[in-house]
């Protein structure tokens, strides 16, 4: 537990030395900002909710957290540093949680930053405050299994090019799972249940149910075991690469 | 095969990821049949729980229902928004039969095309939704069957009525339970029922009945009264009037004995209306009126309507010739802090819309409980109705006279009490006012003049009866040829819950009001009004100043052509010059003021904007910066410390 709470913490102090956590949040803020206003149509709509806001993190989320991700273990292997980490009395296991919370929490500080909107919103009109807090709750979550496997595909390769379209690609693959163009590949191979359970990995379908107001204990488990399984995946790969 | 470690290694790698993926997958869907109704609902109105109406009404269940859930599922994996809808609405109806202890009976059909299911879905009259050029047809509808020949239906779960998803399955197994209505009698002058018969009308758009009158249909058996009306019918149980066609003795007096004879009474009452449907409301009938009114208590102001700046509905209107948005104070929304949050027919709306509605007044030395049920703002307005027509047509001019009286009206009324008659003595008809022959034969078998009720009675009184119209209240949209009425407002919530409560049931009403209506920006809406009420002023001068000029303007014209002159004199050339000068410069300020109506408000966006983009991102912008400045001023700092205690 305190080699975890120590690589964490020399994980946060490395985003916060770094013009890239800077620019990442800056850039979130502004898009997220930007297409609530302008894509979103926040005042034309004429509603008081964060509907106009939310419904952008998905995308924002596609393109910005592998950008962030892409670099977590793959500079580490390039620089070499890797190899310190892992001849410290470390587990594999606790290095790769450690970083994953790193990664999670500082994402979550920048979902924090939003938090102007939501006073306006309030200023504005008289929103359903459950509603938002669950929204953020569902966009919080959802950003954990982004990060996961975009983790876990930095682990995959040193060239974080790669690890960056990679992580897009499946990204993609598991927001739109729910529709024909995931689908259909599947459903030639598989079974019927099967099917439908791929179809409700979809990070759309239980970011929306969430942000209506809902959080049921399937999409909590959904989130829990899809990330559980993508640091699995995460820690078995820096096993093996650690033998070479 | 001997592998080596490397391979080993690889072997271990692959197969355990393999067994994670299975383990992932095996979690999630066990997860699908367990976790089945665990949620937490943190919307505000609890739109994802079920309401204690519906537990109540579940509970209390002694006779089988049958709910049939005709859903194409294939079809529906690949519409958006559709399966996940679908995958709540199937665990709802789960979850009614389990409440139900085994009453409710739920099956579920994936009708295939062409066949039997799918002729049976038709027959009950689902409405399929074509999905492509080969016929077959996507359906997700629900019927309902009682152990009679009871059949309700729910034709199409439309995704925009998801916030009444509730309320309609509730209300569907409702009324198979409770196939025997309740009698209302109904005295209106309005075509509710969407009786084509009115001569007087010819011009009449439609003759569909009105929403409320659909709405009522679901739960009373209704029964249009004539009018005169020698008295109300043993079979009625409550009585409705709304907009009364003719404000006669012999229907007064009806109404009187209904009411002391134990009936309780809803009543819309007007002292102005612009619907075309509704007779003339003269001083002579609203006299006739409060003559009932006070004696049970309260008393309608004769000639007298209220207008609300603060609560006013904002409407389309033309305003020199472009068509603005704009609040209209003779019709208001009334929100729940304008309502009784105790009151069983008023605590659970939302939004009550009225039109030019009457005031009424407690009298004094009322012997009944008299409950105020909704009321306005203290920006409310005393108009008297002689002169209202003119004025009523120009929102503009009303806001720019509005007066607030500073005080609280009220518009409706809840009496309870043992109320007395009217009259005291049946009133003496004359002839040519009796009711058809039929009922001369009832009449002559005279009943006695009931002078007191025997027990408690419950008489509601609204001072406005066009609320009832579907346009204060319905949003009508068109899905597949089809009307589907989406409501706006609490209007038909406000008369149903009202004859719930009267006829003594009470258990959908917390349900009824389980849908969400809107949340306005309000403080834009606010920040319009009170723009709009700085710069009337200065339009109206405008408006007076530029009709004044171009009103000499014209009489200088007119002067011309009458003088026979062919050539102006200097004089009054000059003259209009300086008219259509001012003229010019009246209207640029016109135009001015009108823009500047809506500067406030853009200004107010355009700063929302800039704060919500653009702050947070400038102020972690500046704090990187300087945080970046200071760490390598500090690393400087070191470094030169370091090279000075080496050298």
């Amino acid at each position: 537990m305190r080699t975890i709470i120590a690589v964490f913490k020399r994980e946060m102090q490395s985003y916060f030395s770094t013009p890239i956590a800077l620019v990442f949040i800056i850039i979130f803020l502004l898009l997220s900002g930007l297409f609530t206003f302008y894509l979103g149509n926040f005042f034309q709509r004429g509603q008081a909710d964060l509907s106009a806001f939310f419904t952008f993190h998905p995308w924002l989320y596609l393109f910005l957290i592998p950008a962030m991700t892409m670099r977590l273990w793959a500079e580490e292997r390039k620089s070499g540093s890797i190899e310190i980490l892992l001849t410290l009395p470390i587990n594999p296991v606790e290095a790769v949680i450690a970083k994953f919370l790193a990664a999670w929490l500082f994402t979550g500080f920048a979902l924090m930053l939003t938090f102007p909107l939501w006073l306006t919103v309030n200023y504005l009109g008289s929103p359903d405050n459950g509603v938002i807090a669950a929204a953020y709750i569902g966009s919080f979550l959802m950003a954990g299994g982004f990060l996961s496997i975009g983790l876990c595909m930095s682990a995959l390769t040193k060239n974080q090019v790669i690890a960056f379209i990679m992580t897009a690609a499946l990204c993609l693959a598991f927001v739109l799972s729910g529709l024909p163009i995931v689908l259909d590949g599947f459903s030639a191979l598989l079974p019927n249940f099967l099917v439908t359970t791929i179809s409700s990995f979809s990070f759309l379908s239980h970011f929306n149910a969430i942000s209506k107001g809902v959080i049921d204990y399937r999409d909590l488990i959904f989130f829990a075991s899809l990330i559980a399984f993508w640091l699995f995946a995460n820690t078995i790969l820096i096993e093996l690469r650690k033998a070479d | 095969m001997d592998l080596n470690t490397t391979q080993k290694r690889r072997l271990f790698t692959v197969s355990s990821l393999v067994c994670a993926a299975i383990l992932f997958f095996a979690i999630n869907i066990i997860s699908q049949t367990l976790f089945f109704n665990s949620r937490l609902d943190l919307t505000s109105n609890h739109l994802y729980t079920l309401s204690q109406g519906t537990h109540d009404i579940l509970h209390k269940m002694n006779e089988p229902v049958t709910l049939h859930l005709y859903y194409s599922k294939k079809a529906g994996q690949g519409l958006a928004g559709i399966s996940s809808y679908a995958l709540r609405v199937e665990e709802l109806l789960k979850q009614y039969e389990r409440l139900s202890n085994g009453h409710i009976q739920l099956k579920i059909t994936d009708p295939q095309p062409f066949s039997e299911e799918e002729d049976r879905a038709m027959a009950y009259g689902l409405q399929g939704a074509p999905l492509d050029d080969n016929g077959s047809t996507f359906y997700f509808g629900l019927v309902g069957t009682n152990s009679t020949d009871g059949q309700q239906i729910i034709p199409f779960f439309q995704l925009n009525r998801e916030t009444f998803l509730e309320y309609d399955v509730t209300k569907l197994i409702y009324q198979l339970i409770h196939p025997q209505q309740p009698t209302i009698g109904v005295l209106t002058a309005f075509p509710m029922n969407g009786n084509p018969a009115n001569s007087f009308m010819p011009q009449q758009r439609s003759t569909a009945p009105w929403g409320v009158w659909s709405q009522m249909s679901e739960f009373f058996t209704l029964e249009m009264l004539p009018t005169p009306l020698a008295s109300v019918p043993k079979a009625v149980d409550v009585l409705l009037v709304a907009g009364l066609p003719n404000v006669d003795d012999q229907t007064l007096y009806a109404i009187d004995q209904f009411v002391v004879g134990g009936g309780n009474l809803l009543w819309f009452v007007d002292t102005y209306t612009a619907s075309p449907y509704a007779p003339e409301v003269t001083a002579a009938n609203i006299a006739k009126i409060n003559r009932l009114l006070t004696t049970w208590g309260v008393k309608l102001r004769p000639n007298q309507v209220a207008a609300d700046r603060t609560l006013a509905k904002h409407v389309w209107y033309q305003r020199n010739s472009r068509q603005v948005m704009g609040p209209y104070p003779l019709w208001m929304n009334l929100t729940p802090k304008y309502m009784d949050a105790h009151d069983l027919i008023t605590g659970t709306l939302h939004t009550v819309t009225l039109a030019a509605p009457g005031i009424l007044d407690i009298v004094d030395g009322a012997k009944n409980t008299i409950v105020p049920l909704i009321h306005s703002s203290t920006d409310a307005q005393v108009m008297n109705t002689g002169t209202l027509s003119e004025k009523a047509g120009d929102p503009d001019q009303l806001l720019a006279d509005y007066k607030p009286g500073n005080q609280s009206l009220n518009y409706a009324m809840r009496i309870t009490g043992r109320v007395q008659s009217a009259y005291k003595k049946a009133p003496e008809i004359k002839t040519s006012d009796k009711q058809t022959p039929q009922a001369d034969a009832a009449s002559s078998v005279q009943e006695a003049h009931l002078t007191q009720a025997d027990k408690p009675v419950n008489i509601v009184i609204v001072t406005d009866s066009d609320m009832l119209q579907d346009k204060f209240w319905l949003r009508v949209q068109n899905f597949l040829g089809r009307p589907i009425a989406t409501p706006i407002a609490d209007n038909g919530n406000l008369l149903v819950n009202a004859l719930d409560n009267l006829t003594g049931s009470s258990a959908l009403i917390s349900v009824r009001s389980r849908g969400e209506y809107t949340r306005p920006f309000n403080k834009l809406i606010e920040i319009q009004q009170q723009a709009q009420n700085q710069y009337q002023k200065n339009q109206n001068a405008l408006l007076a100043k530029l009709e004044e000029t171009e009103q000499r303007l014209r009489a200088l014209n007119d002067h011309k052509i009458q003088g026979n002159q062919l050539i102006l004199s200097e004089a009054q050339r000059q003259e209009i010059e300086k008219f259509r000068n001012d003229q010019i410069a009246i209207r640029k300020e016109l135009r001015h003021v009108q823009h500047a109506l809506q500067e406030d408000i853009e200004k107010l966006q355009n700063r929302i904007k800039l704060i919500d983009i653009a702050l947070m991102p400038t102020l972690i912008g500046i704090g990187g910066i300087t945080l970046a400045g200071y760490r390598s001023r500090r690393r400087r700092r070191l470094t030169k410390k370091f090279k000075d205690s080496n050298s």
